[in-house]
């Protein structure tokens, strides 16, 4: 196979799924000597933009994305020691989690698979996430977005009192605020003070791609 | 003894089971039915403040049907007990809290071979106790609720992401459990007419988000079609009707609930679906049971958002001559609805209800559309419009 060839088995393979032989044509990959960098930009993340891209044209679905995203991982535990050795900058920090008295999390994991499949890291604190912990999480990580999820209109308070704790703690302008979920609106972001609401996990992730570069 | 004399302080007398069956099939009630209590209200898990004035209400305008759940296995337990999973030492793989059955991640779910072992019987649909909370017959419609469905039967043991990467990574294992599942709630379902005489079954399978459904028409119609068609195809031959709870936007996948004969729509949830068009194209089809709406109007609305609500739903759901309405909410009512807005909706469903036969249709505007920059928020008002 062509390095071109290569490249594109791999970004049929992720799209599709088929972990088995997406494995081992990124282990050839390696072994050819094309550089990590290269894996993830011109296949990974070229791979799950078009699944990004299929999900928001309505054909393709969670399971889609999910079955997709597992190879992204998979691809990335393999390419991950070359990835250092080239110390390859991320696009940013994300400290993201479902906030507390809520246990939701399918919205909020798509977040961080959309994200990932940006270059962001992601530091995903889970569901139920006290606003202490995500003060915890910023002040550890230094992130520079934090995300919040929630369902229920039940939990929406957790948002508010999450970013009073961060102002209360000094930390609200090291970080720009995101809120999504079922029920939030652009308005209730603006209303809790947070930064930047998006509908969905694609707009969110492209958004904040957008103001990394 | 007529309906009517057993609920000697009742404002509005309930409709009677006949006339619950008549609105469903589209041949006419005296009004849009109102089927909230035992469902989606459940009074003791609100503020003791409510508990009263809630009470009464129900008391001068009761509910027109009477439901009740079957009896519900609990997640884990040994062998011969009446629970999801008698594997011995499966709990604590799971990690989970008794009663909760949301946000189960793939680390704590369990795995296949944990659950090809589970008895063939568990849970057992010949326990003598199944219909043990099932209300006296007073001449109600009787809706006993079994659920989960299909999905969230699986997703009780393999979390959501599980449930929706195994038709790719597990297919056979899926439509085994199905076929598991299938068995047991036809099986109930039989026993509940000859044991409960029950008129419907509610089921539920959440099988959409906000802006869509979790799957693919294809892998619905692959994994749970054929499933949902043999629970409606038995309950039809056993003379009831099938209630089907999804949230969020299922219209790819309406077609689908239509030819596997789903009866009654529960809850067209607002800002996922138009109204107007899930009548407009299901309205044969379907009746649907009207849930009003839990994200922003009931938490955030005032009184008289609530009210003009409430006119809107029957305006849009309502058919003259025909019916297939039900009033009631679009999930389980939480603490931060105001009390005040509860009685509103309650009082102008049946207050309003009751004169929409002389209405027609079409007379009042949501307040959600009226104003969207309230409700909608700035941006997604654009975004709608598109």
């Amino acid at each position: 196979m062509t390095r071109e060839e290569l490249l594109k088995a791999i970004i049929t393979e992720l799209q599709k799924g088929k972990i088995k032989d997406f494995n081992e044509h990124v282990q050839e990959a390696l072994r050819e000597q094309i550089p990590a960098t290269v894996l993830l930009n011109d296949a990974f993340l070229v791979a799950m933009q078009n699944v990004a891209d299929k999900w928001s044209q309505g054909k393709a679905f969670i399971p889609e994305v999910l079955i997709a995203a597992r190879c992204l991982n998979s691809g990335l535990d393999l390419i991950g020691p070359e990835l250092l050795k080239h110390n390859v900058e991320t696009k940013g920090i994300i400290v993201l989690g479902t906030v507390k008295t809520d246990l939701h999390d399918i919205g909020k994991n798509l977040v961080g698979l959309m994200l990932k499949s940006k270059g962001f890291e992601v530091i995903d604190l889970g569901v139920d996430v006290a606003p202490e912990k995500f003060v915890e999480a910023v002040k550890t990580y230094q992130p520079d977005y934090v995300c919040m999820s929630a369902l229920l209109t039940t939990s929406m308070p957790s948002m508010k009192q999450t970013v009073e704790a961060l102002i209360a703690a000094g930390l609200r302008d090291s970080v720009k605020i995101c809120v999504g979920g079922a029920p939030v609106t652009l308005a209730y972001c603006q209303q809790i003070g947070a930064d930047i609401y998006e509908p969905d996990a694609i707009t969110l992730a492209q958004r904040l791609l957008d103001l990394s570069s | 003894m007529p309906l009517y004399k057993q609920f000697p302080n009742a404002e509005y007398p309930p409709l009677s089971r006949e006339e619950i069956r008549s609105l469903i099939k589209g041949e006419g009630a005296l009004r849009p039915a109102v089927i909230i209590h035992g469902h989606w209200i459940h009074v003791d898990e609100l503020s003791e403040y409510k508990h009263k004035p809630i009470n009464d209400l129900h008391e001068r305008m009761p509910c027109d049907a009477a439901p009740f759940y079957m009896k519900k296995p609990a997640i884990f337990g040994k062998k011969g007990e009446f629970c999801y999973c008698d594997v011995e030492g499966a709990d604590p793989s799971l990690k989970r809290k008794p009663g909760e059955s949301v946000a189960v991640d793939e680390e704590n779910a369990l795995d296949w071979d944990v659950i090809e072992q589970i008895s063939e019987n568990c849970p057992d649909a010949e326990h003598p106790d199944l219909f043990e909370t099932a209300p006296q017959e007073d001449g109600r419609y009787r809706l006993m609720s079994i659920t989960p469905f299909f999905m969230w039967y699986q997703v009780k043991f393999r979390g959501l992401q599980n449930t929706l990467l195994d038709m790719y990574l597990e297919p056979e294992r899926v439509h085994k459990l199905n076929q598991k599942r299938l068995k047991y709630i036809l099986r109930t379902m039989e026993r509940g007419v000859q044991e409960a005489n029950i008129d419907g079954i509610t089921v539920l399978d959440d099988i959409g988000m906000q802006t869509g459904p979790f799957m693919s028409k294809e892998l619905f119609d692959e994994f749970y079609l054929p499933y949902y068609k043999k629970v409606c195809e038995r309950a039809h031959e056993l003379g009831i009707d099938v209630w089907f709870h999804s949230c969020g936007d299922i219209r790819e996948l309406l077609p689908s609930l239509v030819e596997a004969g789903i009866d009654v729509l529960h809850p067209v949830q607002k800002y996922c679906m138009d109204e107007k068009e899930i009548v407009e194209t299901y309205g044969d089809d379907l009746a649907f049971w009207c849930g009003f709406d839990l994200q922003r109007l009931f938490p955030f609305g005032n009184v008289e958002d609530i009210r003009a609500e409430t006119r809107f739903l029957a305006d849009t759901f309502w058919q003259p001559h025909k019916g297939k309405m039900i009033y009631t909410i679009s999930n389980r009512i939480g603490d931060n609805v105001p009390l005040e807005n509860y009685l509103a909706f309650v009082e102008e469903a049946y207050r309003y209800g009751s004169q929409i036969e002389q209405k027609g249709n079409g007379q009042h505007a949501s307040p959600a559309y009226a104003d969207k920059e309230k409700w909608y928020g700035i941006e997604a008002t654009t975004t709608s419009d598109e």
